[in-house]
């Protein structure tokens, strides 16, 4: 008796004590090794810290409703186009520059290139009828133009990230006369894959339940589903790593410094959602061209212009499937398709992506700055999709 | 003080026979649970449902409430030890026979599924149709709203409980594989590994293809889909309900400020076209 009731005591009780003690265990390691640990981690914690993010100086140059246009001005201007940013609707753009030794800003900055960067800041009630078409054609559109207007430029460098990649992609094929190359970085473009779990979940994600429950999605609801992605890295092991390092304090820095990037999350505009999973999740509208807003097709053969396509190997956000096909739909003869070995964020704050990633995109962007852009795209042949240039190929 | 303190006999004696019951409870309860940890093989299913109606003995007549022996089974205690029945199952001596080591994984999922499974159908079968009665009378709607809340509510805990049990499952199965491969390895004659580091690499790593498994599971995506709708269906319930309870009060509700919104939101689109109309 005494046996079977061991049994069954310890199928309920003791595996959630053996988590419990491999835990802990880890982080500990031996008594005497654990109170240095403490006493160090006691020390960094409760002197000061430096965990302030986007540490580069702007200037917000344009307004309008909650959205924002940052300026970030280089010592000396050495490109004759500036670069101007679109970055996700989730998530803050602060990840561009997260901290002074890992920032693209300052990358970019340093090169001579002069950045303009939407800051979506965060949706209230009131922006819950904001379709991705006021976003593309009402403020991405209203931004640019003020730029070319600022400049007496007809084009900018555009580049995109993850979400704010297929706004820019849409943008492109809708205005290409305003866009003279397009950079595009770990950007959802085909949505049929199997290969990320967002992927599939949103396959069976009833978008308009949400929305009526909700109206706009809360940000948190949003982190709720990317720890969901992989649990035990990010809901236990990660947190384990940072005990196990709680007394470095560069560590807990840059520890806290991605903290609060990742849980800083905007909610995202009901309506705005809604499209995005219906017509890209649901029925991938884009890569058949058959994705309207404002009742005009996105057509992404209109996108003529040299196009730099960068992705991650090992993004769990944004499957590289779909990424990788994207220039396959486009119509440019000057494109670039870069794989990097890394993930979703490592792309941006990695410090070996430091040497690889901002580098990478002012090469291309310098060996195409020169040019006059022509005022309108040369009339374009039916043909098929063909790279010119592949860097690392997936 | 002393005076009134005189002056309330009657109040005096409640307090006094208040606290007498109180005590015989509490004294009770753990009696009872002194026994049974002590002797854990007291714990046995009929012996629960003795000690349960014991403690329910003293509780009642600590509130005078009637001997409920003698009224027949009492049906309040009777729904809690159905409902706790599959845990003290899990916990408790089996009376059924040996199990191996598969079988006890098969036994945690099915008890945590079970409990889930169990209180929703207790709420399904026994309160669904009192909240669903048909309202009459002028506040009829106002009724209605309130026990849609209520329904909507336990429809969304319900499948709460069983999207967590489920994302609960790779934790304690995973486990268990640490621990099963710790004893065999050990009863090889041999260590597992030495350090904490490599148990926990070792375990992490399989937790982590464990919860892979189940992320992308027919099973995991309908919870997570059917939990979404709940939550829909009781956030707009509740939603309703709060406009209800807030029509008397000087404050706008969702309703009020979406319906402005909208407005707002047409207006300057069509301010815009007229502007660009004017260029």
């Amino acid at each position: 008796m005494a046996e079977k009731e061991n049994i069954s005591w310890d199928a309920m009780v003791e595996p959630l004590k053996t988590a419990t003690d491999l835990i802990f265990g880890k982080a500990a390691g031996e008594p005497a090794r654990l109170i240095n640990r403490l006493m160090a981690a006691r020390d960094v914690l409760l002197s000061p810290l430096e965990t302030g993010i986007a540490p580069t100086p702007y200037d917000v140059v344009y307004e309008s409703d909650r959205v924002k246009l940052k300026h970030y001005k280089p010592a000396e201007v050495k490109f004759k186009t500036p670069l101007f940013v679109c970055y996700a609707m989730v998530n803050r753009e602060t990840m561009l520059d997260l901290q002074s030794d890992r920032s693209v800003v300052t990358t970019f900055l340093n090169e001579g290139l002069e950045v303009y960067m939407i800051d979506w800041s965060y949706p209230t009630r009131k922006d819950r009828y904001l379709t991705i078409d006021d976003h593309v054609n009402g403020y991405m559109d209203e931004m640019i133009d003020f730029v070319l207007e600022k400049h007496g430029i007809p084009q900018v460098h555009l580049m995109g990230i993850c979400m704010g990649g297929t706004l820019s992609i849409m943008y492109t094929a809708l205005h290409p006369e305003k866009v003279k190359n397009l950079i595009t970085t770990v950007t959802p473009v085909d949505f049929d894959t199997d290969k990320g779990l967002l992927n599939v979940w949103a396959k069976s994600l009833d978008a308009d339940a949400l929305v009526d429950a909700y109206g706009n999605i809360p940000g948190d609801i949003l982190n709720i589903a990317y720890l969901l992605l992989n649990p035990a890295r990010l809901l236990i092991d990660k947190y384990v790593g940072f005990l196990e390092n709680v007394h470095d304090k560069d560590f807990v820095q840059n520890f806290v410094r991605m903290e609060k990037w990742i849980f800083d999350s905007p909610d995202l505009p009901a309506e705005a959602f809604r499209e995005f999973i219906n017509k890209l999740y649901h029925e991938n509208l884009l890569v058949q061209n058959k994705m309207t807003l404002g009742g005009k097709l996105v057509d992404l053969k209109k996108i003529t212009m040299p196009v730099l396509n960068i992705y991650a190997k090992l993004d769990h956000l944004v499957p590289y499937t779909s990424s990788e096909k994207f220039l396959n739909y486009v119509g440019s003869k000057d494109k670039t398709d870069v794989c990097l070995h890394t993930g979703h964020i490592g792309i941006y704050v990695s410090s070996k992506m430091q040497q690889e990633f901002a580098p990478r995109i002012l090469r291309w962007l310098k060996e195409r700055d020169g040019s006059e852009p022509k005022k309108k795209p040369a009339p374009r042949k039916a043909r098929a999709p063909k790279k010119t240039k592949s860097d690392n190929p997936a | 003080m002393g005076q009134e303190k005189n002056t309330n006999p009657e109040m005096e004696s409640m307090f006094s026979a208040w606290n007498k019951a109180s005590k015989d409870y509490w004294d009770a309860t753990n009696k009872i649970w002194s026994e049974a940890v002590q002797d854990k093989t007291l714990l046995k299913h009929d012996d629960i449902s003795k000690q349960l109606d014991a403690m329910w003995q003293a509780f009642a007549k600590s509130l005078n409430l009637p001997d409920s022996s003698t009224k027949g089974p009492n049906k309040g205690l009777d729904v809690y030890t159905k409902l706790l029945e599959p845990y003290w199952s899990a916990i408790l001596p089996w009376e059924g026979t040996d199990q191996g080591e598969e079988s006890k994984k098969e036994d945690v999922r099915t008890v945590t599924r079970q409990f889930s499974k169990l209180w929703y159908d207790l709420f399904d079968k026994e309160f669904r149709q009192v909240l669903n009665v048909p309202q009459l009378g002028l506040t009829r709607y106002y009724q209605e709203h309130a026990a849609k809340a209520v329904e909507k509510f336990n429809d969304f805990q319900a499948q709460v409980n069983k999207f967590v049990s489920l994302l609960c499952e790779p934790l304690v199965e995973t486990t268990q594989v640490v621990r099963d491969e710790i004893k065999k390895t050990r009863e090889g004659g041999e260590e597992f590994v030495k350090d904490y580091k490599a148990q926990y690499k070792f375990w992490i790593n399989k937790l982590e293809a464990s919860y892979l498994d189940l992320l992308k599971s027919p099973e995991y995506i309908a919870a997570l889909s059917d939990t979404l709708k709940a939550l829909r269906d009781y956030r707009v319930t509740k939603q309703q309900l709060l406009i209800d309870l807030m029509q008397d009060l000087p404050v706008p509700t969702h309703k009020d400020m979406d319906e402005l919104y909208k407005e707002i939101y047409t207006l300057k689109k069509r301010v815009k076209e007229l502007e660009r109309r004017g260029k």
